[in-house]
């Protein structure tokens, strides 16, 4: 079974291992155009340098203006004025390109993450989804990734991007005077210890995972569901969970208050080492220009102001990119582990179906995942390909789990299911493809009535001629021709109108999903009349021996009366299979069956 | 009724696209934070102000820094110079640590207005009268109300932080002024300009939001069908994992698509905004050279301007984001403004005042006569009933699934009223009645009963509150309940933790075990009467029967009903009722109905058998 390790919740992922992880994606995800795309839209954090530069040479002209006007100053001042149009006009036309780039490349990457998730969750064993932790970090990683996905790849593009700018904006300081360069690189070094001190990572975790903060939630969802609700008002304790909730929330908010205290001092000493080492250097590069033997001019002021100015906004992006990286660097790892779970193995599955698909059970033994109860005990049975089996029994007795294990769903803790005398795992795939199933709670899917129908057998295309040959077979062709669009008709309310069928209509569809595995060598119906109206049910029994054909049937039913159809009835009562023969045989016998039989025919009767 | 709750919706969804309404909905926000925490508002919005006035600051400081520098070039006084670039370096750490207060803000009154309203919220849900969420969309609409009505704090914050930016603004129109009249007014038409067309962008996504979410909730509806895990079963059998993956895949590409013709169109908007903007820019540094040339203001008043226009253009964004923002919970609120202000029918339901309630008929607890009732118009479950309970009288309420017992149980408590028909409870009609005198009667075990993931203890205690701290009492209920062998095995006993939602050493516990837990909550309190549903549905047959015969002596006098759908137990009744799609079939002891020979003689004879050779009732009683 699931082992705790797999759901233990992380550590989350460094910084340099998302960005890592971001890089991997982007090459299995992206097309190499669109990465050439991203790869120039990054090209444009070069333009704030080149901006400042343009930017000390329009002061220094403009400088001259007052001490000197002259032709050629006014020239230098246009030409400047017209290169730095030219380069807002690159950074403008880069600019679409980055954010087009950057929208493409991060929903590609989230399609292909999603989609390599969802092929995942619906290979993986099916016990999986028994085990509540699993389940919900599952649910918890396919509701909250989608919103994440597209901030990772913006947080990654913007930490590249940062690294640029300050680096081709560093450069350009350099050529104005190697020591202002690198006293401002001397400021930035105690703003990165800070960094690394206020831990940005352990702040944005405590946020979002603090186990206070599921359980207040936890605590608040309780007024917000019925049955919760009903039962606190009758007990009457909901002030008692009110003042839980609201223990629980000033308690959490002190948690976030020190949290946040320690991340607001941190930044402001790595504020003020940046910005006093900026001013430092502006203070000399002041005595520079007032030194009249320098040839520095106003416009080494502005360049390092501007470079300041760079700096700090760069800076800044780049710590609330690294902040969201580490908050999402937890959900990329529960998304790879989730990746890690075990699927099903559906063996033989491209393998022909044989004629003769006898179905074993030998001294199978089954409970629940995290259970300690056997719902199945010791069950022996074999059953023939064409036969018809009905399978009775009280609620709890273990007929659909009996399903359960047949279809592979979950694996007996003792004892073997044999196909075709082929052990159960390793025809797993055949298995499936060579039966066609009603599940007592069958899906009703927001499709068109003929992919309803259509999705009962994906092995192969179907013509349209098969979808209504089918739908007739199964007693849904003549509400379908009254609806207005007939099988093209969408139910459900997911585009526009609301089609709603009733109960036996949908069932008929689930019947007709079944019918429509023409291949199919066993047929399982679980409570398939349950919704059915008297007189369907009726012809359903009648036509039953035709329907299902050489095919076998099991078929689990409530309703004793049906199961005088049934060549044998295997009758469950708490995890036993306690008695078995033909209607007849099993009257005689005057045990369990005829005693359900009877109690029934009475309420029928009386 | 749900067709009535689809009218309020449609004429809600064209409310909301009028202007009035958003402001009324706006209104009763700020009337709720205001109600809330004014203080905090007020204390943050003129911060957020004071904190958009730096940057103005800085800017003269930084004319006032270079007309030093050009004015005292070789005549340098380094004091001077030294001075103001203290102050401009200073000002830069303000600026800085400005920036971070948005950020606070949304922490702080974050929690502080989501405690508020999650508490408005409870108290407003607890006026809901409970047969009003079998309505799907109204439950729905509650739950998501619960989870949202924490939003108001995005409302507050960002209206602070607009504030605090249009502030700003003001500054720097007011700077533009005093340098030139003549760059006030391009600022002002640059201004009002760009923030037009920003907002139009941003209307376009918003727009495209409001198309795009159709598609996407059917993305993830396909999505959810592969997670789900109810359909996960049959995606695995008739692998139709293929199938609704390709239609997730070709509504993601189709939404990507949608979302990159976003881009392309308001692109355009963004190009004339460019244009407008190099336009601008040209404009306003030739104004700046020229003014300079003539000798109207210096070098500072050049890198002042050169300055400036950068930060009217940042202020764009700052107010129409900000303003979008907000904007963008109006609808949210909407929702929680309509739930709040809901009024509810409550007729024949107990109210929820406090009154003093003198019984008319003590000795008999319930009295139906010809009760009918059912969830939807279109469904009875109930038909016709009339029965009555005597004070101090066991009632076994029997019947198949599905007959109708636990709507009958939900009748009694007052959570419904009947269709036709009339209930008295102690001679009084439900709606004389508080649910408070009602509840402080009734000790109720339903059939689903909720397991909390809190500690035993408090599990348990949930039979009555007032116990949670009287360890004896608490275990003496878990011994009657059969659940003290497993809670004395816990090293933490009592206070042993349920469930691993958020605990990860919780102790995850059987259906059995659960049950034990559920039916030992109704012994902790001893109330006139006692209602268990189901009290022994998932125990083995031999517990099942413990668990009756300890309830049963624990009555001492006690009024009680038992349902079940086995019948063993029956016999420990004083009066057996037994249901039958929604109709009341045989009533009388157990004997009088064996000698009546009716359903009940048939379900008990029936059952009887399966449990031959297995321990009775009188086997245990004997035992004990």
């Amino acid at each position: 079974m699931t082992s705790n390790k797999q759901i233990d919740r992380g550590k989350g992922v460094g910084i340099a291992g998302t960005i890592v992880t971001s890089g991997k994606l982007l090459f299995q995800a992206c097309q190499s155009k669109e990465i050439l795309l991203l790869a120039v839209g990054l090209l444009g954090s070069l333009i704030p340098s080149g901006m400042l530069f343009l930017h000390k040479r329009f002061f220094n002209y403009a400088e001259q203006i007052v001490a000197d006007p002259s032709q050629t100053v006014l020239m230098g001042i246009i030409s400047t004025l017209a290169l730095w149009s030219g380069l807002m006009l690159v950074q403008w036309v880069i600019g679409i390109l980055e954010a087009h780039a950057g929208r493409l490349v991060s929903a590609r990457i989230n399609n292909y993450m999603m989609d390599r998730m969802l092929a995942k969750i619906a290979s993986i064993r099916y016990e999986y989804m028994d085990t509540p932790e699993v389940f919900n970090k599952l649910e918890w990683v396919s509701n909250e990734l989608p919103d994440r996905i597209s901030g990772v790849v913006y947080s990654t593009i913007g930490v590249v991007s940062s690294f640029i700018t300050m680096g081709s904006v560093g450069a350009l300081a350099l050529t104005e005077d190697w020591r202002i360069a690198l006293l401002i690189l001397a400021g930035a070094v105690p703003a990165c210890i800070f960094m690394q001190l206020q831990n940005i990572e352990g702040y944005y975790r405590a946020q979002l995972e603090a186990p206070e903060m599921r359980q207040q939630w936890y605590v608040f969802r309780l007024f917000t569901r019925r049955d919760s609700i009903r039962e606190m008002r009758v007990g009457q304790y909901s002030k008692y969970l009110m003042d839980k909730w609201a223990e629980l929330s000033l308690r959490l908010r002190d948690h976030r208050y020190k949290y946040i205290r320690k991340y607001y001092f941190f930044n402001l000493l790595s504020n003020i080492s940046g910005y006093a080492t900026i001013g430092l250097a502006l203070w000399l590069i002041c005595r520079r220009i007032m030194d009249p033997e320098s040839s520095a001019a106003i416009g080494s002021f502005v360049l390092i102001y501007g470079v300041a100015n760079t700096l700090q906004g760069t800076m800044k992006s780049l710590f609330s990119d690294i902040s969201a990286m580490a908050a999402t660097g937890k959900y990329l790892k529960d998304y790879f582990n989730l990746l890690q779970y075990d699927s099903e193995e559906l063996r033989a599955e491209g393998k022909s179906i044989p004629k003769h698909a006898d179905i074993t059970f030998e001294n199978v033994w089954f409970s629940y995942p995290n259970t300690d109860r056997y719902v199945l005990q010791d069950i022996n049975v074999t059953i023939k390909q064409g036969e018809k089996i009905a399978i009775v029994g009280e609620n709890g007795s273990g007929k659909s789990t009996f399903v359960a294990l047949l279809c592979g769903l979950y694996r007996p803790q003792e004892g073997k299911i044999t196909i075709a005398e082929k052990e159960l795992p390793e025809v797993l795939g055949l298995m499936r493809r060579a039966t066609s199933f009603v599940f007592q709670d069958f899906g009703r899917y927001q499709l068109t009535v003929a992919d309803n129908i259509r999705i009962g057998n994906t092995y192969r295309e179907l013509p349209d001629g098969e979808i209504v040959t089918a739908a007739k077979r199964a007693d849904a062709h003549s509400f379908i021709q009254e609806m207005e669009e007939k099988y093209d008709t969408f139910l459900g309310n997911l585009e526009k109108g609301r089609t709603d069928l009733s109960g036996g209509q949908w069932q008929k569809l689930a019947f007709a999903r079944a019918v429509i595995r023409r291949e199919a060598k066993v047929m399982i119906l679980d409570e398939q009349t349950a919704a059915l109206d008297p007189i369907s049910e009726a012809k359903f029994y009648r036509e039953f021996r035709e329907l299902t054909g050489d095919r076998t049937a099991i078929m689990i039913s409530h309703r004793l009366g049906a199961t005088k159809l049934a060549d044998r009835i295997l009758v469950f009562h708490e995890g036993r299979i306690v008695e078995e023969g033909t209607h007849e045989e099993l009257i005689n016998k005057n045990g369990l069956y005829t005693q359900m039989y009877e109690a029934q025919a009475q309420w029928y009767t009386a | 009724m749900s067709q009535v709750i689809t009218e309020n919706r449609i004429t809600r969804l064209l409310k909301r696209l009028k202007i009035f309404d958003q402001w009324e909905v706006a209104k009763w926000a700020y009337r709720q934070g205001w109600e809330i925490d004014k203080r905090n508002f007020i204390f943050w919005t003129v911060l957020n102000s004071l904190g958009a006035l730096i940057p103005v600051y800085l800017l003269k400081v930084t004319e006032q820094v270079v007309d030093t520098i050009t004015i005292n070039i070789g005549a340098g006084s380094l004091l001077d110079i030294t001075w103001r670039v203290a102050v401009l370096s200073s000002l830069w750490i303000l600026r800085s640590s400005y920036h971070i207060i948005p950020n606070i803000i949304r922490y702080t009154m974050q929690t502080r207005y989501s405690i508020a309203m999650q508490r408005k919220y409870a108290v407003c849900v607890n006026k809901i009268p409970l047969c009003k969420f079998d309505d799907k969309d109204f439950a729905a609409q509650i739950s998501h109300v619960g989870s949202t009505c924490s939003r108001l704090a995005y409302v507050i914050g960002g209206t602070s932080t607009f504030i605090g930016a249009f502030v700003g603004t003001a500054g720097l129109f007011w700077l533009a002024f005093t340098t030139s009249w003549v760059l006030l007014v391009i600022g002002i038409v640059f201004f009002i300009v760009s923030l037009v067309l920003t907002g139009k962008i941003y209307q376009q996504h918003y727009d495209f939001w409001s198309v795009a979410k159709m598609e996407h909730r059917k993305q993830q509806y396909y999505a959810g069908l592969i997670t789900g895990r109810e359909t996960g079963k049959e995606i695995r059998a008739m692998k139709l994992s293929d199938f609704f993956r390709s239609r997730w895949r070709s509504l993601a590409e189709k939404l990507t698509g949608m979302r990159l013709e976003l881009d392309l169109k308001s692109n355009q908007i963004r190009n004339i905004l460019n244009l407008i903007y190099l336009g601008f820019s040209i404009l306003i540094l030739g104004l700046g050279v020229w003014l300079l040339w003539n000798g109207q203001i210096m070098l500072g008043g050049l890198v002042l301007i050169w300055q400036l226009h950068n930060q009217l253009f940042n202020s764009v964004h700052t107010l129409a984001s900000e303003y979008l923002y907000t904007m963008r919970y109006l609808p949210f609120m909407a929702e929680q403004k309509e739930v709040f202000e809901m009024v509810f029918d409550e007729t024949g339901l107990p109210t929820r005042e406090h009154k003093e309630i003198i019984p008319k008929d003590p000795e008999t607890i319930f009295h139906l006569e010809n009760v009918t009732f059912g969830y939807v118009p279109e469904h009875t479950v109930l038909k016709d009933i009339s029965l009555t309970v005597k004070k101090g009288e066991t009632v076994a309420l029997v019947g198949d699934n599905g007959a109708g017992k636990t709507t009958l149980i939900k009748l009694l408590l007052g959570l419904y009223p009947p269709r036709k028909g009339k209930i008295l409870f102690e001679g009084l009609p439900y709606d004389q009645l508080t649910q408070e005198y009602l509840y402080s009667k009734m000790g109720v075990v339903f059939q689903d009963f909720k397991q909390y993931h809190f500690t035993i203890r408090e599990n348990i205690a949930f039979g009555d509150i007032k116990q949670i701290n009287n360890d004896e009492v608490l275990m003496e209920a878990a011994r009657k309940g059969q659940a003290d062998k497993f809670i004395r095995a816990q090293k933490n006993g009592l206070d042993t933790f349920l469930g691993r939602e958020y605990e990860e050493d919780g102790l995850a516990l059987s259906g059995g075990e659960w049950q034990r837990i559920g039916v030992s909550r109704a012994h902790v309190s001893d109330k006139e009467i006692l209602i268990l549903d189901e009290p022994a549905a998932k125990l083995d047959p031999v517990a099942e029967m413990e668990q009756f015969v300890q309830i049963k002596n624990s009555l001492h006098g006690r009024t009680a009903i038992l349902v079940s759908h086995r019948l063993g137990f029956a016999r420990l009744a004083d009066k057996i009722i037994v249901l039958k799609d929604g109709e009341l079939v045989d009533t009388g002891t157990h004997e009088q109905l064996m000698k009546a020979n009716r359903h009940y003689a048939e379900m008990f004879k029936a059952q009887a058998e399966w449990y031959e050779g297995r321990v009775t009732v009188n086997d245990i009683q004997q035992a004990d």
